[in-house]
């Protein structure tokens, strides 16, 4: 049952991939990546349970706190 | 997410209707990602139905493990998520509008723009 969940997770990753790589304007593939991101920290959580390690849940956490510090720094610096 | 005690209760249940609607939020959103034609829309897409997928399935881990520290962590998370997730979108879009070299495209479906006719460059 979670294994196919993450498998799904990841197909819907690498289709959103295909944005990153051909957007048309940078800030495509900004939000593409942030997307990618929030993506792959719901897998970071479900390979928690897969495994049944709680440290997991932790770098999960310092995960989101970084992709937010990260997409807002480039989208500051990118505006202008 | 194995059962131990091998019954079936509401939690469970509950527990895989949530999980299984936000794995399928997540493929909508990949799907959208494709096949959506402008920038607002992709960046609406990637707003609303990403942190809905992603709520759905941590209120799904919750619902199977039950209250310990655990599901507190994943309570944290969520609670991150709702935040943190508006905010950065918005300033997508606003960087992204005041950006001279990609403004809106000619062929886009954009048909209204209140933003531009307010006095002194808007909500400065």
């Amino acid at each position: 049952m979670i294994e196919i969940i993450i498998i799904i997770i990841l197909i819907s990753a690498l289709l959103t991939f295909y944005r990153v790589i051909k957007g048309p304007t940078l800030f495509d593939r900004i939000a593409a990546a942030d997307s990618i991101g929030i993506m792959f920290l719901l897998v970071l959580v479900l390979l928690s349970i897969y495994f049944q390690r709680q440290i997991f849940i932790d770098v999960a956490i310092v995960y989101a706190l970084l992709l937010f510090v990260d997409v807002l720094i480039m989208a500051k610096f990118f505006g202008r | 997410m194995e059962d131990k005690q091998g019954g079936i209760t509401i939690f469970k249940l509950l527990g895989y209707a949530f999980v299984i609607n936000g794995t399928f939020f997540f493929l909508v959103t990949a799907i959208a990602m494709l096949r959506f034609k402008d920038f607002y829309t992709r960046l609406h897409i990637g707003s609303k139905c990403l942190t809905g997928g992603g709520i759905s399935i941590l209120l799904g881990i919750i619902f199977f493990k039950g209250l310990s520290i655990y599901s507190l962590k994943l309570g944290l998370i969520i609670i991150f998520l709702v935040i943190t997730n508006p905010v950065t979108t918005h300033a997508l879009a606003r960087a992204s509008y005041y950006s001279k070299k990609s403004s809106i495209p000619k062929k886009s479906n954009l048909i209204r723009d209140d933003l531009s006719e307010k006095k002194n460059g808007g909500l400065l």
